[in-house]
């Protein structure tokens, strides 16, 4: 049984947001902004996470180099960000998942689980919920 | 003849009995959330924790305040003055309850353990706020208006 999962992780002060490894196809460095990459034919749709995160938390958004990742699934999306990336693989036991009523209200949001450290929380969400959900939000 | 002194003896034996049954009592955990007063069962009442940190979560209901991270366990956080359609509250006091939900109630202010009877209770079944209430009951103290909050969350 799998012990451990990798994860894209964009830091947000002192948030984290975890992406896990297995749903991004491609991962692409200093790339164009959001809305030239939409204009691409050759790129799905762009979420921006930094606008997603601000909306729904009131981060401020980063500076840091473009970063897009292009995930998988059906209807395809790519999602945008300029917070530092890093990959981590982390063990599954380290998450606290939520129960009960809460634990589905929460999924809807795309919140999968959490992991506390020292003084920060890390999100392991499910992008394409949290993009249906920001979506939906407009 | 035996018979019948061997039932009154019997009878007799139960009279007391019955003339000293008290009235089932209950205790409550009475604590406050802006103007509203409300009670809980202590059993429902897993730890009550004080100025912790909360961590925001994205596009829930505006009456959950975020997370909090009590030894490493998340709990979601209502503010149940809120939830009622009142102010937010300030406070940084929490009940964290013991219902599987993982949830943690916002609160403004403990008050007491209040023992009560049974009969001092009344049911709240065609209440409007019976969704969220079984009971209800007057604490004089407080001249405030207590409740039970529904262990189902129904």
């Amino acid at each position: 049984m799998k012990t451990t999962e990798w994860f894209a992780c964009f830091s947000f002060g002192k948030h984290d947001i975890l992406i896990p490894r297995s749903t991004i196809l491609e991962c692409r460095f200093g790339g164009r902004s959001g809305s030239d990459a939409s204009e691409n034919p050759g790129l799905p749709a762009v979420a921006s996470l930094d606008d997603i995160l601000n909306r729904a938390f009131g981060i401020g958004v980063p500076e840091g180099s473009e970063c897009l990742l292009i995930m998988k699934g059906g209807r395809g999306y790519t999602v945008s960000t300029r917070a530092v990336p890093a990959a981590e693989e982390i063990p599954l036991i380290e998450f606290r998942p939520v129960s009960g009523i809460t634990a589905s209200l929460l999924l809807k949001s795309g919140i999968i689980a959490f992991r506390f450290l020292k003084d920060r929380i890390q999100y392991a969400v499910d992008m394409e919920k949290l993009v249906e959900k920001a979506g939906a939000g407009k | 003849m035996s018979g019948d002194l061997y039932a009154k003896i019997q009878q007799n034996q139960k009279t007391p009995e019955t003339a000293f049954s008290e009235e089932k009592t209950v205790t409550w955990l009475v604590f406050s959330a802006g103007k509203d007063t409300f009670a809980l069962e202590p059993g429902q009442v897993q730890e009550i924790v004080r100025n912790t940190e909360l961590y925001p979560l994205p596009f829930v209901p505006p009456y959950i305040k975020g997370v909090l991270n009590r030894h490493g366990d998340p709990y979601a956080v209502i503010d149940i003055a809120s939830f009622f359609g009142h102010e937010d509250l300030s406070e940084n006091l929490f009940l964290i309850l013991n219902d599987g939900n993982d949830i943690a109630l916002r609160i403004s202010e403990i008050r007491e353990f209040y023992t009560t009877g049974e009969a001092g209770l009344q049911k709240l079944s065609d209440a409007v706020q019976s969704d969220f209430f079984l009971r209800s009951g007057q604490i004089q103290q407080y001249n405030g208006f207590c409740s039970q909050c529904d262990r189902d969350n129904r």
